[in-house]
């Protein structure tokens, strides 16, 4: 091996050669904007007193794309809200360390759903806590799954809710809204083509703030059309999706 | 000038003061020049957010490269973020006073090359090789152990160095880049 070569020096000249001339387009007022709504939801959640408790959790078809009725889920147990002066949310359920997430999801994989790649490389993939990659086998063929457990993104003033386009898009395959037992929308879980790719999507905003995705896909690649389509359809349905987002093992870990 | 205004004044002059080196990172990251500037945007989104903070930070500017990697690492999945094959804005070169013009070959190599690693292995090789961060200061900034910081690291300069490499050139490979790799095409 050529250890001159270790320290990536090549690698740093090409980077710099490539992007030395490169500027930034002018971002600043429509990040300022932003912003705003973002410490304005914060400074609202904090007069609101907190957190409010998810009692259970409702899906609700969304009635223009015919989705299936409303489904129960079980009660998510959730922490006590925040006081306006507490610190701010370092460790929680999202810290669930990728070998328990797994050994969670391959307890909770339907007949005929296996884990493809169990091995050295899907072990570094898993390494990251709140976060699982891998593919899986189906009956329908092998594609890609992740999922994200994501911390509440907090400051010294309380927990405050992330920023994510959750709603029924026209170009959705198939939508379903996620409601808490006040009818608030807190998720969602899609079906959608992208680049070739067919996926279903579920994200989940819980009370703490704290966020669930779940993405699993007809190919292998990490993202749509990052690989070519390997199945016939996603190796999870979009209802087992639903099932496995709003499942209450995902908020179970303690640190 | 009241408050408010003070501190958005010393925002806007910080994000412009960053945001070139910012957006870089961001489209070393995302190898899309709509995807980084919508990172860029977000990561902007935050820190002005978290401006009153910031602002007495130590390192108001290791925070924003902070916010960015770990917005990067965990909105991967936002669907209005998905990448798209560089487009020809990507190849023109843009002159700066004093520098000669980028190859927008070498720039389209690059990014394809990327592309081809996983978004962990990207951020590593943004952290170590672009920003110049330690095995130790990597680790800690996307929860790694160093050993698997150093096992990154040494994997994607292989992996980049054999997709920068042309077949037909006999030089060494750490002394040039040459396009091996076809261009994604837009669909």
């Amino acid at each position: 091996m050529n250890t001159h070569l270790d320290d990536g020096a090549d690698v740093r000249a090409t980077l710099q050669r490539a992007l030395h001339d490169t500027h930034a387009p002018d971002v600043v007022p429509a990040a300022v904007t932003a912003g705003r709504r973002i410490r304005n939801r914060r400074r609202a959640a904090v007069a609101a007193g907190g957190i409010a408790t998810i009692a259970a959790v409702g899906a609700l078809a969304f009635p223009a794309l015919g989705g299936g009725g409303s489904t129960a889920a079980d009660r998510l147990p959730v922490a006590a809200p925040p006081s306006p002066t507490s610190t701010p949310a370092e460790h929680g359920w999202w810290d669930m360390p990728a070998p328990q997430m797994l050994a969670a999801l391959e307890e909770r994989l339907p007949s005929g759903v296996t884990n493809a790649d169990p091995g050295t490389d899907a072990e570094e993939r898993r390494g990251r806590p709140g976060e699982l990659w891998l593919h899986l086998d189906a009956p329908t063929g092998t594609g890609a799954f992740s999922m994200l457990l994501r911390p509440p993104i907090t400051d010294q003033a309380g927990a405050v809710p992330y920023e994510r386009s959750i709603g029924c898009k026209p170009r959705y395959l198939r939508c379903v809204l996620i409601r808490d037992e006040d009818g608030t929308v807190v998720g969602d879980v899609t079906t959608e083509v992208d680049q070739g790719t067919t996926y279903h999507n579920a994200d989940l905003v819980l009370p703490d703030g704290g966020a669930i995705n779940v993405y699993v896909a007809d190919s292998t690649g990490d993202k749509p059309g990052y690989a070519p389509s390997t199945a016939e359809a996603p190796p999870l349905t979009f209802e087992q999706v639903l099932a496995l987002a709003q499942d209450p093992v995902w908020v179970s870990y303690r640190s | 000038m009241n408050r408010r205004s003070r501190q958005d004044a010393e925002f806007s002059a910080f994000a412009a003061a960053r945001s070139t080196n910012l957006y870089r990172n961001a489209w070393l990251l995302t190898t899309s020049t709509h995807a980084a500037e919508d990172l860029l945007q977000t990561t902007l989104a935050k820190v002005y957010a978290s401006w009153g903070r910031v602002s007495a930070a130590d390192d108001p500017v290791a925070y924003a490269h902070g916010v960015l990697i770990k917005t990067f690492l965990s909105d991967r999945r936002r669907r209005s973020s998905s990448e798209v094959p560089v487009s020809d804005d990507d190849l023109s070169a843009r002159e700066h006073p004093g520098h000669t013009a980028a190859d927008p070959v070498d720039r389209v190599v690059l990014m394809a090359a990327l592309r081809e690693l996983a978004p962990l292995d990207r951020a590593v090789i943004v952290l170590r090789y672009w920003e110049d961060r330690t095995v130790a200061d990597t680790a800690r900034q996307l929860h790694l152990s160093e050993a698997a910081v150093k096992n990154r690291s040494l994997r994607s300069l292989r992996a980049l160095r054999e997709l920068l490499t042309d077949p037909t050139d006999e030089t060494d490979p750490g002394d040039r880049v040459a396009a091996t790799v076809a261009i994604p095409r837009s669909h």
